[in-house]
């Protein structure tokens, strides 16, 4: 699959209004060159981000996050990024760690437990490094995270936009651009090999209440997505994980070692793709 | 609920005037003639003549049935061809003496030729499952020519006794040992043969895997001189998980391919054959794993490989390409 080389599917009246928009990837430089480091909270399983109208258009742009409803965020202690709060943006776990470690331009905070009376006055945060963050992360996620945060960054380093396939069934769907412009190509769901579900036995520093499915996916599962994937006009495609036996998963460097191979299926109409005239026996 | 038809004149739809009691009567009337007719199927007399079907004979010592009479078209894509006669596999005598085609004798002395059902015992004795047999016999069904996967056409005639080893295909169907992988008329097979070439080739995926370069997850876009990332953490990574040696999964991968398809031909030609069109992996059980998979890719070089799960006699195809 690689990188993305097809034209974009666009929706209907779209195309024309496209080049208004920036490429993607033309955003997160813009990204990580002019916004600096932006502050973000941990909280209710997410991290929420206080933006100017511009941030938020950047990140909603390149998938990294959602626009919160008013009043969603009451609670949570936000710092002001840039001249200050005008849109809350609501970031999953995955793509929190994807811009605080390859981008590298998000510092996330937490409240500290006993001090949620000082959160008012500013004070009671606290800043988490990477290795924090993404022990916390699991710690909530289960294994999926880890899972889901090396397919996430193997896909968005290919070019592609992942975000959440529940509605089809999947894990991901892989857009080329903002889902508002484009239908997407892919549908993706995660399959861990035997190397990584080994790892994630031995592993107990995980959340294990968050479930993860150990069976192989069987022939009803696989044909099941693969004819709604058709229905839907996308390509089915398997992200194998790798990983080996004895990886420490509580060490964010584990990343490193772990790769995703995509294997694409499709279902195959024998008596549709015969070439030449068939004496049928 | 009301139930749901198909576009189309409905299968139980009664005549106008008939009344519900006759068309149950007429239903159940309609049911009792097509269960007798199942019931009765294996003893069923041959519909074909005994002068149209070819004949053959099981030898036991190659695993394989000499066609000592043929008849007709159908041994043109089928079977192995030895100087004048034609050598036939399990499979392949098992879909021809189900098609009516094919009276194999598993001595020469018999009187009475194997039932359809002694040919699928037969046929599980040498090793063929039911799964590969009904793809087989999907594929044969709409036309397509199938074949062991590195199995050749044809043999030369003063090839020595162990032919039928060394031809009969690799992978799942030989050892690798002494299989050549490709004969006279195979062209889309590359020789295979010699046990180091394969051992290098399943060695070279693994290395292939373990020294893909670690993904360079702390570099930013383009920025080296970041705050949050560097150089200094890269090596603090590296020298971090250099200090225990990770284990990989480095159990041998056992997929192999099944067979190899052929497209539609009247005119196929066993000295010269069409290239192959595609490859086929037979794995009802479950999908085949990443690892699985590349290695079937790579065993395919190139050409598509399409996955079969046969489930309660129901045959579903999965194309399968890597990323």
């Amino acid at each position: 699959m690689a990188t993305p080389r097809e034209a974009p599917k666009w929706k209907r009246g779209k195309r024309r209004i496209a080049h208004k928009h920036a490429r993607p990837k033309t955003l997160i430089d813009e990204l990580v060159r002019e916004h600096g480091v932006i502050h973000g909270t941990h909280a209710r399983g997410q991290v929420w981000i206080g933006a100017t109208r511009r941030l938020a258009y950047v990140l909603e742009q390149t998938c990294l996050g959602r626009r919160a409803r008013a009043g969603t965020e009451r609670g949570i202690p936000l710092r002001p990024n840039g001249s200050g709060i005008e849109l809350v943006i609501r970031m999953c776990c995955e793509d929190a760690y994807y811009v605080a470690s390859v981008l590298g331009c998000l510092c996330v905070s937490e409240v500290i437990e006993g001090r949620e009376m000082e959160v008012k006055l500013g004070l009671g945060t606290c800043d988490m490094d990477l290795g924090t963050l993404w022990r916390r992360f699991r710690r909530d996620c289960g294994h999926a995270f880890a899972m889901k945060c090396a397919a996430t960054m193997h896909f968005r380093m290919l070019g592609w936009l992942p975000r959440s396939g529940l509605q089809y069934g999947a894990d991901l769907v892989l857009y080329q651009r903002h889902p508002a412009l484009v239908h997407s190509d892919f549908v993706v769901t995660l399959v861990p090999d035997v190397g990584a579900r080994q790892s994630f036995v031995l592993d107990t520093s995980a959340n294990r209440a968050v479930a993860l499915d150990a069976g192989w996916p069987d022939w009803p599962d696989v044909q099941a997505t693969s004819r709604l994937a058709v229905q839907v006009n996308k390509k089915f495609l398997q992200a194998h994980v790798s990983a080996p036996k004895n990886l420490n998963w509580d060490d964010p460097s584990c990343l490193s070692h772990v790769w995703v191979n995509e294997i694409s299926i499709s279902r195959f109409r024998s008596n549709r793709n015969i070439e030449s005239y068939a004496e049928v026996e | 609920m009301a139930s749901v038809f198909k576009r189309g004149v409905k299968a139980t739809h009664a005549p106008r005037g008939e009344n519900a009691s006759d068309a149950g009567e007429r239903r159940r009337e309609q049911r009792d003639v097509r269960l007798d007719a199942a019931l009765r199927a294996w003893t069923t007399r041959r519909g074909s003549h005994e002068s149209n079907v070819s004949v053959a004979i099981w030898r036991r010592e190659r695993s394989m049935a000499e066609v000592i009479r043929s008849r007709g078209r159908q041994l043109q894509r089928v079977g192995t061809a030895r100087g004048n006669a034609t050598w036939l596999f399990a499979e392949e005598c098992a879909f021809l003496c189900e098609t009516e085609r094919l009276a194999l004798f598993f001595d020469e002395r018999e009187e009475e030729c194997a039932s359809v059902r002694a040919v699928y015992a037969l046929m599980a004795r040498t090793g063929v499952g039911w799964e590969e047999y009904l793809a087989y016999a999907h594929l044969r069904r709409l036309g397509y020519g199938c074949r062991r996967f590195g199995s050749a056409w044809t043999v030369d005639a003063r090839s020595s006794d162990d032919w039928a080893k060394e031809t009969g295909g690799i992978g799942r169907w030989g050892d690798g040992e002494n299989g050549d992988g490709v004969k006279t008329g195979e062209v889309e097979v590359e020789p295979i043969a010699e046990p180091p070439v394969k051992r290098r080739r399943v060695e070279e995926t693994r290395k292939k895997q373990r020294d893909l370069p670690s993904r360079r997850w702390w570099l930013a876009a383009g920025d080296d001189a970041h705050d949050w990332i560097g150089p200094e953490i890269d090596a603090a990574a590296r020298a971090r998980t250099e200090s225990h040696a990770l284990e990989y999964d480095e159990s041998p991968v056992e997929a192999r391919l099944t067979f190899q398809v052929y497209q539609p031909n009247r005119h196929f030609s066993k000295k010269s054959p069409d290239p192959v069109s595609f490859y086929v992996y037979v794995c009802s059980d479950r999908p085949p794993t990443g690892r699985e998979a590349r290695a079937l890719l790579d065993q395919a070089q190139g050409k598509p490989v399409r996955v079969v799960s046969c489930r309660q006699s129901t045959v579903m195809m999965f194309t399968i390409a890597g990323g």
